[in-house]
């Protein structure tokens, strides 16, 4: 017997705000949050600007604060968002035993500083690599992306199933996915799961951009150079946070009173085997992940009635994801609300696939749909219904969330309103 | 719930690049203990490791092009999939993709840092300070796909692609608990028919360079280079840390009717997963190993296993001192009269500590043991720790009769993942 799972609670960091009401009221209200990356210097760079989280402080999220010196700029987004969420479901330590807590996170590991990779190479090339440079513990701990996971355990006692899940793009929602079967299993009865990402680096910012992925014609005008499904997209922007969403098992969570904000109801997971760094024009590695989603949910296409979607803004991206939204929806598909949340808070990476079931879920919530914005111009290629600009009062009896990988994995939630029989 | 059996194991260790060979070694005690030889090691504190020596992928690939856009783990990944598959018998590129799923964990960081050397050499200044500005100015002297290569999943892209395979996947980033983790998701995915054939394995390159200057500076490695392939000792009075190792451990596992159906040869039965975190410490387990004790209970639960019919433990002993305690304390405290009876064994003085690769290992180690009927020595283990109190199987390979097993994995934050095993009898 499986289990049924509820969401119970929410919690984020974004560039758009540093908690879910401020985060969904920018969402709601169309505002970007992309402006100048500020976590390296920039200039000279082909790519300037990303999704910012600003003013951020870990610190009063961490009953120890010498747990702090070992968090990463990302590790601290992930914790804050938790600390929100666990707040948000109401859940407190005597809720569950420590066992039957767990974690599932999507993300990244931290990038080398610039100082210790050219000391690393200069070692080695001045000594004729005789000698190696040694890196220091700090540096190792920091840029581990398990000491943010670990650092959650410690920080709310959970002792059950850990997990962090590194596919990319899809990371977050693979995350959620496999948080879901452990509850569904009956492995744990409450997961705290999303994901996290801060791939504004140096590092990163060069590495998509000799790919080309990354847009470099809004340098001087940030808040409209992402524009998912717009004629004049050009690439994606990067950005970064934690979304964190707390799942129960249904009837522990009914038990004890708590408010449900949705249902999650499916998940599907695939691979494109196509290429790694390009989606099928076709879509059909998603139209797998969607189609099993939405298998296991039991509901009909016509019962969906919002596609959260990955929308990243890169011509190759938005063209897979419309066909694959077809393939699976059919008729349907066109009478499907469809947004990218990516429009505003740039791709927030591992984040993303958490992040979107977020707008799929407070879109439930308060019956009213987020805008994709920035299309001003519609591509004739792409005629679906991506509610542009304005966001749209409308009823959300149930909505699937998607997140697509450079890499070729894909993965797809449905959630549906906790009283969804109810709005039938 | 449908039944899961491994009917394909393929392994990449310094023992040897086959299943047969990795295991015929541990049987007979060897060890890939060795001084590090794959580049220079004198100002490295621990300069021992277990290497793969000459490892050739391009006589395990059929696509041997796709090799260059490789790193040296990932290929490790492609290789032990590549074995795992040949070993099943199964023709996997003619089942339906789309009911194959694919599930890795490792603890991948890097692509090769050579890509970089101009644009790092330019960075850094006279007075030795790195310049983002230089940096970003030597882009054009970057391998434009060094990104591409560092992708930490890039290994279900490239098995993916071998074999056609589009089911459900995961890829877990941690240490020796991603790779069990991984084969505990691709079982369940299974059992509960998502899937109908799984790929599932763990891999790592912890001796290479870079990860050797990162566990340098933990201070989790033994300093005794003296004792070369007797440095890595689980559970002995003189334990000092732990040996690195590199490789891949990887499993096909099916259906049981199905593989039974098509005459499969079955290793052994998957019947539990487990996990459970100490959420204690970062970098320190839990003294009496909590989170290990709740994965072990949790996957015999899962199996309907009492503990006195477990007959072995593949146990992760990598040679520590804080390490090894906890885990024979978690194991007594699970396992309670019926420790006695009970052998347990580590073989990471033979193979080093393959990190990521390591919990996918043991699950081999439970698997062959149970098929063979004969369990691999803990070696170097010599005068027993009182606090480590077991029977470890020191020394000698054993044969014995028994129908179940568990297999360990503890990751370096405090991770544990237990899986249970049974043979198949027909």
């Amino acid at each position: 017997m499986q289990r049924r799972v509820a969401i119970t609670g929410m919690g984020a960091v974004t560039p758009v705000g540093n908690d879910v009401a401020s985060t969904w009221g920018s969402l709601k209200a169309g505002q970007s949050g992309i402006g100048r990356i500020t976590t390296f210097p920039v200039e000279g760079y082909p790519v300037r600007i990303g999704g910012m989280v600003k003013d951020f402080d870990v610190a009063r999220f961490l009953p120890d604060q010498r747990l702090k010196r070992h968090l990463s700029r990302v590790a601290g987004f992930a914790i804050g968002a938790t600390s929100e969420a666990l707040a948000d479901a109401g859940v407190e330590k005597a809720t569950y035993a420590p066992h039957e807590r767990g974690i599932a996170m999507g993300g990244s590991v931290g990038r080398p500083e610039l100082q210790d990779l050219a000391d690393m190479i200069h070692r080695q090339h001045s000594t004729e690599g005789r000698e190696l440079f040694r890196q220091s513990p700090s540096s190792v701990i920091l840029r581990n992306q398990n000491t943010g996971v670990a650092a959650m355990a410690i920080v709310t006692e959970s002792q059950g199933p850990v997990v962090n899940v590194s596919t990319a793009c899809s990371g977050s929602a693979h995350a959620i996915g496999e948080a879901y079967r452990r509850i569904q299993e009956g492995e744990a009865k409450l997961m705290i799961s999303g994901g996290c990402d801060s791939l504004t680096t140096y590092l990163d910012v060069l590495g998509f951009s000799l790919l080309g992925a990354l847009t470099t014609a809004y340098n001087d005008d940030p808040t409209r150079a992402s524009r998912p499904f717009d004629a004049e997209r050009s690439g994606f922007v990067l950005g970064e946070g934690a979304v964190v969403v707390i799942l129960e098992d249904w009837e522990a969570a009914r038990a004890r009173k708590a408010r449900i904000h949705a249902e999650v109801v499916g998940y599907g997971s695939s691979l494109n085997a196509y290429r790694i760094t390009d989606a099928p024009p076709d879509g059909r590695g998603p139209t797998l992940a969607m189609a099993n989603a939405l298998k296991e949910s039991g509901l009909r296409a016509d019962q969906v009635d919002y596609v959260v979607a990955h929308g990243t803004s890169t011509p190759g991206n938005d063209i897979c994801e419309t066909a694959a939204i077809k393939s699976v929806f059919g008729k349907d598909a066109y009478r499907l609300a469809i947004s990218s949340p990516k429009s505003m808070t740039g791709h927030l990476t591992s984040g993303a696939g958490a992040l979107n079931l977020l707008a799929a879920v407070c879109a439930m919530r308060d019956a009213v749909v987020s805008p994709t914005i920035n299309l001003d111009h519609p591509d004739p290629k792409l005629d679906l219904d991506y509610v542009p600009n304005k966001a749209r009062p409308m009823r959300v009896r149930a909505a699937l969330s998607n997140a697509l990988a450079f890499g070729g994995t894909n993965a797809a939630l449905v959630v549906r309103h906790p009283e969804f029989e109810a709005l039938q | 719930m449908r039944r899961v059996v491994i009917t394909g194991i393929g392994l990449v260790t310094p023992l040897g690049v086959g299943t047969e060979e990795t295991w015929r070694a541990l049987i007979e005690g060897k060890s890939g203990v060795g001084p590090l030889k794959g580049y220079s090691v004198t100002t490295l504190r621990t300069q021992l490791g277990a290497e793969i020596p000459g490892f050739a992928p391009q006589n395990f690939v059929a696509n041997r092009k796709v090799l260059r856009k490789m790193t040296r783990t990932d290929q490790f990944a492609l290789v032990g999939a590549t074995l795992a598959v040949k070993d099943s018998g199964l023709k996997i590129a003619e089942q339906d993709g789309e009911r194959v799923g694919l599930y890795a964990g490792s603890n991948k960081e890097v692509s090769d840092l050579m890509y970089m050397r101009e644009a790092l050499l330019a960075a850094r200044g006279q007075d030795g300070t790195a310049d983002f500005h230089r940096f970003g100015a030597s882009a054009g002297t970057i391998y434009p796909l060094f990104y591409v290569e560092g992708l930490q999943a890039a290994s279900l892209f490239f098995i993916s692609e071998a074999y056609g395979i589009k089911g459900a996947n995961t890829y877990f980033a941690g240490t020796a608990e991603s790779g069990a983790t991984a084969i505990g998701s691709a079982y369940r995915a299974l059992r509960r028919g998502e899937v109908d054939v799984a790929v599932a394995g763990g891999y790592d390159d912890a001796v290479s360079w870079w990860h050797m200057t990162k566990m340098d500076a933990l201070g989790l490695m033994t300093d005794r280079n003296d004792l070369g392939a007797a440095a890595c000792r689980p559970y002995d009075r003189n334990r000092t840390g732990m040996v690195m190792g590199e490789g891949a451990a990887f499993f096909v596992i099916e259906e049981r009717e199905a593989a039974a159906k098509r005459g499969a040869r079955m290793y052994a039965e998957i019947t539990g997963y487990g996990s459970g975190h100490d959420a204690y410490k970062l970098l320190t387990p839990h003294p009496e190993g909590r989170g290990l004790a709740l994965a072990m209970r949790a996957a015999l639960r899962e199996a309907g296993s009492a503990p006195d019919a477990i007959g072995y433990v593949a146990s992760h002993g990598s040679g520590t001192r804080l390490g090894d305690a906890s885990e024979a304390r978690a194991i007594r405290s699970v396992f309670g009269a019926s420790t006695e009876g009970l052998a347990a064994s580590s073989v990471k003085p033979a193979t080093g500590h393959l990190v990521a690769g390591a919990g996918a290992l043991n699950v081999a180690v439970a698997a062959l043991a149970l098929h063979h009927q004969v369990v691999p020595p803990t070696l170097n283990l010599e005068a027993l720790d009182p606090v480590c109190q077991m029977d470890w199987v020191p020394g000698k390979a054993r044969e014995t009769r028994f129908d179940q097993a568990l297999a360990l994995a503890r990751g370096l934050e405090g991770e544990n993942v237990a899986l249970a095993v049974r043979a198949v009898r027909a």
